[in-house]
């Protein structure tokens, strides 16, 4: 199957259509359910995210995992059994997800500003409903929306983003699950791109250093164009809150 | 992993690494002493950084390959951070820096296809044959990399996979022949094994920051580990190709950063190949020639136990070489350390046969 298809075609064009430097389609909405304190929904071409945010609130179970300068982040990753193509036989606790939980935690802890809450915990709970490629960048994007919702300070939006190399040259943004199947290495970067720094990075398969450079500059660029997104639709979301309480007559 | 460290020796690493110096008075590029083991065994390798221990033990089987995947063999991880390296740790639970380990050196070694999984295909049999699409007759090699910590004082990841590196390369698999549907594995003895074949050899290096991630050091010790901030790990071979990263958390890192790191991760990778290049062309020399000496092999019991081999390398010098069999120690010599000057595998083959020889005369003058 690798031999035979491409990742760019000869004009530049993706399996689905797309351009090398073009992200999915993404759509979110904050605010989708009542009970958490926050929480999202977020669409990235076929990959849809539920995120969902408690806190922050006392240290539940183990008391000693509290901190005395810091709110403790407590991430939960899972994936509906009906997520992928294959049913899944456990939604979480495997090996992967739990990997992708601790990354979760690392890229969220390095955004949140914990040390205004000592003594407390902040609960994230990520739910993947459908699978197609870039899970654990979706799952950054979601949490942060959700994070925003539940009204928590955090240093800048962080935003993750996946980039690949096509035919050895050309970097390519945001890959789905067939390109993932394809090959080709996927290089993740969760970033806080106002800053542009580089909280969680993680890479796998091989491309020889000098492309480093650029597929890492095409990954914080993704992280950029997503953060605009994420920025549009809060503030929507803020104005159709502030809207429906009335805030528009009050001057 | 709470290894508490004293407000105290937290301000004087700190304080000695903003003056480029180390407590253990490395300089910030450097690693610590590597040093390789190698046992009996194909496939046996207690890789030494420091007092970090790591010991990698491959082996073979025939199994029948997944459905969807008929014609490529396995290579299975089976990673353990035992309480035994270090008392932070459980047994039998998924701990999280064991699920960080296993996955960097899945990435390393797996993902960016170091083995040859197609070349691990023995039979691959018609598939039409049978309704259930379950491959009965197909036969692949699964070759399975067990790694466990010994002794944990800081950096397991480099030295794991300095491990399965060298486990890797000195891994012999048992020769077969095929005649019709009949597969037959040949002993060691009967006919020399096969190395597997390798693409590429990607090595780890790790490079910790400290305080707001502006110090630096290569190979973080455990003290420097309890202290660092942040941490990037990059799967790198000789040619100069990036086979995995890994920053997690801790300090937010620049792009210019990561770019210098991989820059010195080359540089150093380039150093431990060498060194383990060097180590493995002395032990590979020193394996008796099992498809020439078969028969002298059975009748002479020492040969027929692959001795113990042992040998480290330090600096580019091999020195401490020594075959030791079950008991009592067969060859015991010091390789001289001219012998790290003058890299070119002929002269230490030679130095290597002399000293055999020499061994061997004396072990007759005894009987």
């Amino acid at each position: 199957m690798s031999k035979n298809r491409e990742l760019l075609s000869k004009i530049g064009l993706r399996l689905d259509g797309r351009r090398a430097d073009e992200l999915r389609r993404i759509r979110c909405k904050l605010g989708v359910f009542t009970e958490p304190d926050g929480s999202a929904y977020l669409e990235q071409g076929l990959t849809k995210i539920l995120a969902a945010v408690y806190g922050p609130h006392q240290v539940r179970g183990n008391r000693s995992k509290a901190q005395h300068d810091a709110a403790v982040v407590n991430c939960q990753f899972s994936m509906a059994v009906f997520s992928t193509g294959e049913r899944k036989r456990r939604p979480r606790g495997d090996r992967k997800s739990t990997e992708i939980s601790i990354h979760l935690r690392q890229a969220l802890t390095a955004a949140i500003k914990t040390e205004l809450y000592p003594w407390s915990q902040i609960d994230v709970y990520v739910e993947v409903l459908h699978a197609d490629g870039g899970i654990y960048p979706a799952c950054v994007n979601a949490a942060t929306l959700a994070l925003i919702d539940a009204g928590i300070p955090l240093k800048e939006y962080v935003c993750a983003c996946t980039a690949s190399l096509a035919n050895n040259d050309v970097p390519m943004l945001d890959i789905s699950h067939q390109e993932e199947i394809i090959g080709g290495p996927t290089l993740t970067v969760a970033a806080l791109p106002m800053s542009g720094k580089i909280v969680l990075m993680e890479m796998s398969q091989r491309f020889h250093v000098d492309h480093l450079q650029k597929v890492l500059e095409k990954a914080l660029q993704g992280c950029r164009d997503i953060k605009h997104i994420l920025d549009e639709a809060v503030k929507s979301h803020i104005q159709d809150v502030g809207s429906s309480t009335g805030w528009a007559n009050t001057t | 992993m709470k290894n508490i460290t004293s407000n105290c020796e937290r301000s004087f690493i700190i304080e000695a690494l903003s003056r480029g110096k180390r407590i253990d008075g490395r300089e910030i590029y450097d690693h610590r002493k590597v040093n390789f083991f190698f046992g009996r065994e194909y496939g046996h390798v207690e890789a030494h950084l420091g007092d970090t221990k790591v010991l990698a033990q491959i082996s073979s089987e025939v199994v029948v390959p997944s459905s969807e995947r008929s014609t490529e063999g396995f290579l299975i991880f089976n990673i353990d951070i035992s309480p035994m390296a270090s008392p932070a740790y459980e047994t039998g639970r998924l701990t999280k820096e064991c699920i960080e380990l296993t996955r960097i050196v899945e990435r390393c070694f797996r993902e960016s296809r170091v083995v040859e999984t197609e070349g691990l295909c023995i039979v691959a049999g018609e598939k039409e044959n049978n309704l259930l699409n379950l491959c009965y007759n197909f036969k692949v090699w699964s070759i399975r990399v067990d790694v466990h910590v010994l002794d944990h004082c800081g950096n397991y990841i480099d030295c794991a996979c300095l491990a399965v590196s060298a486990a890797l390369r000195h891994f012999r698999r048992p020769d077969i022949a095929i005649s019709g549907d009949e597969v037959v594995i040949y002993d060691i003895l009967d006919r020399p094994p096969v190395p597997l074949s390798l693409h590429h050899l990607p090595l780890c290096i790790t490079c910790s920051f400290f305080d707001s991630g502006n110090l630096f050091a290569v190979d973080p010790s455990l003290e420097e580990e309890s202290v660092m901030r942040g941490r990037l790990v990059l799967g790198v071979n000789v040619l100069k190709e990036i086979c995995a990263i890994q920053h997690n958390g801790g300090v937010p890192l620049s792009k210019d950063q990561i770019n210098r790191c991989a820059e010195i991760a080359f540089v150093k990778v380039q150093e431990l190949t060498s060194l383990m290049d060097k180590g493995l062309a002395v032990i590979m020399l020193s394996v008796p020639n099992a498809a020439v000496k078969s028969t002298e092999a059975r009748s002479n019991s020492w040969v027929r136990l692959p001795p113990r081999r042992v040998f480290s390398v330090f600096d580019g010098r091999v020195f401490n070489l020594a075959l030791i069999n079950s008991s009592k120690v067969v060859e015991a010599c010091q390789v001289p350390c001219w012998l790290g000057t003058r890299t070119d595998d002929t002269s230490l083959g030679k130095a290597l046969e002399d000293i055999r020889a020499q061994s061997f005369t004396e072990k007759g003058k005894a009987s």
